[in-house]
């Protein structure tokens, strides 16, 4: 191996195997650095960005630090421990690129920090004297740490403008004083504990003084609401009080101490209740309070076994990915490989740290290396643990590697005086002493936890992965949307009706006729997906379309999907956009299809909405009582009401044909009042039928038995939603209770779409044909490949009983038959339904149009529907009145 | 193209970080191994064997880990005596403590009247037999030879 950072030809094997070790992670940094550089290449495919270069400052500033450090710990401290450094310099290495790779600003910040952190290592190694003079004025170092901290009540500002003031402002430099508060109570511990060592009988000599600084400490942190700090102090604390003592009954009043304190924040600090649910129960309340855990879970899912790459993967979008997250960070990135590289480097850091607390021969030294195991370890855990969700989250940094400037000088600073402090011990140091067992056994429960940390974390990339990355609340889908375009979505002659603008990075929806928008539904990175955006998602993004190692390879290599394949709809655009005009500003809908293969010819809801500026409009949309959002022709439920009226008809031929017109079984003249529109003084079957006469077909209805209706109706699909490739509203059950409002049409609730279909049965002998909406995709090679119908074709009515009710349904003079009905609704508002078909006299294709206007204009109504199957047969039809 | 480069770096990257790693572990691991055997060298109790063979008593104490007792001149401990073989047995340190074994003697070894056929640890006043020659055993506990 090479050694970039030669010391003298003297050196030593320490400094070969530090020189190395340090080449080696500086190699590595070098490679993560290049794969930056070309990352936006492979994301925009070439265009718009080029290489971007602005961290190679980092990696610049990097190697000259960890140079310098290495030259200067090869000259003052011959005697330190070789793989501390190198550890240190790759996990800033790699903490400083992830910051430089998420916001190019606080990656310069953090260059910044890298130096000046550097720079006071580099002094501190020509003054190892200076650990004596931490444990000389171990009271001043204290009570100004502490001082520091509590001036934060005062003048605490935050560098982002809100949130805990936990920070100083000095000439534009913020610096929490928390974190240099940390190491200077484990200094004051360490050299506390090594004066009284002479005492070890008496426990409360020990225990009372550290015990008022431990609390002291902590009612500050608790007043400036720093909670994860304070976790950090109490379990410090504890580990280096019972390891160094050894006493049991001091042990465990810290650790009920401890229990005691995390019980009483529970229940009176909101944000630790808040943490400890959302620890508890992660998918409870994916958009709130486990918001930050969930995206950290799918994060590190998302990175699986090899990781995204670096630049490639969309760190970004979990919450503070720089500090708190940044693990979840690293680990979308570079995958599991990454999770173990970063656990590993701890593990080793916490195992040479250990090694110096047996192997030492001062007492000091011991108690501040014990300390400092604890300070790295216990922050490490807390970190990782709450990532991955094995832990309540607490707001530490990971040391080293997490942007902020404090804590990376303050873990500096520990790093020195761990170099200092295996320099002091002898070349060959005698046999280890056997009272420090229960030390070694705490500190290495550090390094177990360490491990399981590891376990999960291969858990939550592999094991739960699938499930994790396909859950809801995974944005990303968002972010392949901008980077390689969707499908387009196609009317049945191929005109577009919604396409991509904008260019790779950017690309947007763009529709050619927005009152379609309800049918075609809204992608939206803020409110998901709906309509045939979400039913048709895997066709439009591709992962239906393509074979598997496509996607496969470009998973791998873009972490993207490849651009989506184009959707061709039964929509006919120019029937659509005339349906639309026809509706106007009615609240209402229009469903037209072909009677015999269940094609949708046009699709209307109205009021609609543009999908372009759903943020802005998102309010006015969802408290708009006219409900733009819903798409009525599959979602809208109402009261069929006399629509009905064929149907029931075809239970009562033979009573129809005894009987010349209604008259003869009205008791007495019908009520003509209930007719939608005036059906003419002699009113026939046919009449009563076309201008849904309602006491009439419930009168017809009453010599009907109820279940034989049920089961007509359920043959007609009335209770079961149907197949179409969207969201269809969930079908209604019959009320068995009251039969009249069965007979009535009021029994239960039908979608404009079932309606048709139930049309279609009467214009097409009788066979109630599955729906279709969608007909095709384009595939790979170009290649249009039909999509199957979702539902089958069936028999709904004999085909003999449905020739002679249209036969008696039709109109003189005209190859249609028509109903017009209005119904009052459960609320109490009033709907028109309109529904035409042709009959057997149409030699062209069997055609039904359904149309429903939330409002009472039955002629309005019958004037857009004849309009429209005037438009599609091109026929002129003549309405039943003339 | 770029991205099969990256796709090979990032290959590059996970190979470096784990050479990285494997590195330090197999170094920190030759250090371990360095240090016990060291460890163990330092901790070898010196043993002390004496026997009378015609009038003429030998006491010799030994401290290296491996100790040849036998007829044979180039042995660690000489015994010249008819009745025992070149290469007669072997007293060797391991876990701490002393152990005899027979190396297949023609008369046999004998640890306090009892014949050894495996290995046998050696306490402090034993009595070994080989052949017709007795040899007392001292093992002075924990005393570390500088």
């Amino acid at each position: 191996m090479i050694n970039i950072f030669p010391y003298g030809d003297k050196s030593s094997p320490n400094d070969q195997t530090q020189g190395k070790l340090i080449s080696l992670a500086a190699i590595i940094i070098i490679t993560f650095a290049l794969i930056l550089s070309i990352s936006p290449m492979i994301r925009y495919h070439g265009a718009a960005e080029g290489y971007r270069f602005d961290h190679w400052l980092g990696v610049g500033v990097w190697i000259a630090a960890f140079g310098l450090l290495h030259y200067q710990s090869s000259r003052k401290l011959p005697q330190r421990d070789p793989y501390i450094l190198p550890i240190v310099s790759l996990l800033s290495g790699i903490g400083l690129m992830t910051i430089w790779r998420l916001y190019p600003n606080l990656g310069l910040r953090q260059t910044i920090w890298i130096a000046l952190a550097s720079a006071f290592v580099f002094l501190g190694l020509n003054f190892p004297i200076f650990l004596d003079y931490l444990r000389r004025y171990k009271y001043i170092w204290l009570i100004s740490g502490l001082f520091l901290t509590g001036l934060t009540i005062f003048m605490g500002t935050n560098p982002l403008g809100n949130g805990p003031t936990l920070w100083l402002e000095f000439l534009g430099i913020h610096f929490q004083p928390s974190e240099v508060l940390k190491i200077l109570l484990i200094a004051f511990l360490a050299s506390f504990l090594t004066d009284r060592q002479v005492f070890v009988y008496k426990k409360f000599d020990i225990l009372l003084p550290t015990l008022f600084v431990i609390v002291s400490a902590l009612a500050l942190l608790i007043v400036q609401r720093d909670l994860g700090t304070a976790t950090i102090f109490l379990l410090i604390y504890i580990g280096m009080i019972f390891s160094s003592k050894g006493n049991k009954i001091l042990f465990y009043g810290a650790l009920i101490l401890a229990v005691i304190l995390i019980g009483f924040a529970y229940f009176y600090i909101d944000i630790v209740k808040l943490r400890f649910d959302a620890w508890l129960n992660p998918f409870s309340d994916p958009s709130g309070a486990s918001y930050q855990i969930l995206q950290s879970l799918i994060a590190i899912a998302e990175g699986s076994t090899f990781g995204t790459g670096p630049g490639l993967g969309s760190p970004g979008l979990i919450p503070v990915a720089v500090s708190d997250f940044i693990f979840a960070s690293i680990t979308e990135e570079l995958g599991l490989f990454g999770a173990g590289l970063i656990i590993s480097l701890y593990i080793i850091l916490l195992y040479r740290a250990i090694k110096l607390v047996k192997i030492t021969q001062h007492s000091f030294d011991r108690y501040l290396a014990l300390g400092l195991t604890f300070y790295f370890g216990v922050q490490t855990i807390l970190i990782i643990g709450g990532n991955i969700g094995l832990l309540p989250l607490t707001g530490v940094t990971l040391p080293f590697v997490s942007y902020g400037g404090s804590s990376l000088l303050v873990s500096f600073i520990a790093i020195l005086f761990l170099l200092i402090i295996s320099n002091r011990i002898p070349a060959n140091p005698p046999i280890e002493m056997v009272h420090h067992r229960r030390t070694i056994r705490l500190s290495s429960f550090l390094i177990a936890i360490l491990g399981l940390e590891m376990l999960v974390t291969s858990l939550a990339s592999f094991w739960f992965m699938p499930s994790l990355v396909n859950r809801p609340e995974n944005p990303r889908w968002i972010v392949h949307d901008r980077f390689s375009e969707r499908g387009k979505i196609l009317d049945r002659d191929n005109q577009i009706i919604i396409t991509n603008i904008g260019q790779t990075g950017s690309f947007q929806r763009e529709s050619n006729h927005i009152p379609l928008y309800p049918v075609i539904g809204y992608t939206n990175p803020t409110y998901g997906q709906t309509g045939l955006e979400e039913s048709m998602f895997d066709y439009l993004r591709g992962y239906e379309t393509y074979p598997a190692m496509t996607l496969f390879w470009q998973d791998l290599l873009y972490n993207q999907p490849p651009a989506g394949s184009d959707i061709r709809l039964t929509i006919d655009l120019e029937l659509q956009k005339f349906a639309d005009s026809l509706l106007g500003e009615e609240p209402g809908a229009i469903v037209m299809m072909n009677a015999q293969s269940g094609e949708v010819l046009t699709m209307a809801s109205h009021p609609y909405f543009d999908a372009k500026n759903l943020e802005e409009n998102w309010q006015d949309l969802i408290n708009n009582e006219e409900a733009p959002l819903v798409n009525r022709a599959t979602q809208g439920l109402y009261p069929p009401g006399s629509t009905l009226f064929p149907f029931v008809a075809s239970t009562q031929i033979e009573l129809i044909q005894q009987n010349e017109n209604p008259f003869s079984i009205m008791n007495g003249s019908p009520q003509l009042q209930t007719c939608a529109t005036f059906p003419g003084s002699d009113l026939t079957w046919q009449a009563a039928m076309t201008h849904g006469c309602q006491d009439v077909q419930a009168k017809l209805a009453e010599f009907t038995d109820v279940t034989q209706l049920i089961e007509l109706f359920q043959n007609l699909n009335f209770f079961s939603p149907p197949d179409i490739r969207l969201n269809v509203a969930q079908a209604d059950s019959p009320d068995y209770d009251t039969p009249e409002a069965l007979y009535t049409g009021q029994a239960f609730n039908l979608t404009p779409l079932q309606l048709a279909l139930a049309a279609s049965a009467l214009t097409n002998q009788g066979i109630l044909p599955a729906p279709r909406l969608v007909n095709a995709y384009q595939d790979s090679n170009g290649n249009w490949i039909t999509l199957s119908k979702l539902g089958q074709n069936s028999q709904a009515l004999d085909a003999d009983v449905a020739f002679w009710i249209t036969s008696l349904l039709e109109t003189p003079d005209s190859p249609h038959w028509q109903i017009t009905s209005n119904e009052a609704t459960q609320d109490e508002q009033v709907i028109t339904w309109f529904i035409a078909g042709t009959t057997a006299d149409w030699r062209g294709q069997p055609t039904t149009v359904v149309v429903l206007l939330e409002k009472d204009a039955p002629i309005l109504a019958e004037e857009i529907g004849l309009s429209l199957l005037e438009q599609s047969t091109q026929i002129s039809l003549t309405n039943g009145q003339q | 193209m770029n991205a099969i480069l990256v796709f090979a770096l990032r290959l590059l990257l996970i190979l470096l970080s784990y050479t990285f790693l494997g590195w330090i572990i197999y170094t920190i691991y030759m250090d371990l191994k360095r240090e016990s055997s060291l460890k163990e060298e330092k901790t070898t109790s010196p043993i002390v064997l004496s026997v009378k063979i015609d009038d003429e008593e030998i006491t010799k104490r030994f401290r290296q880990p491996v100790i040849i007792l036998g007829r044979d001149p180039s042995a660690d401990f000489f015994l010249n005596n008819e009745t025992i073989s070149l290469r007669h047995c072997k007293v060797f340190f391991r876990q701490k403590q002393w152990w005899v074994e027979d190396l297949e003697s023609t008369n046999g070894t004998y640890l306090n009247q009892g014949q050894v056929t495996t290995s046998t640890i050696l306490t402090d006043g034993d009595k070994l037999t080989l052949g017709k020659v007795d040899i007392t055993i001292r093992i002075n506990q924990n005393i570390i030879l500088e």
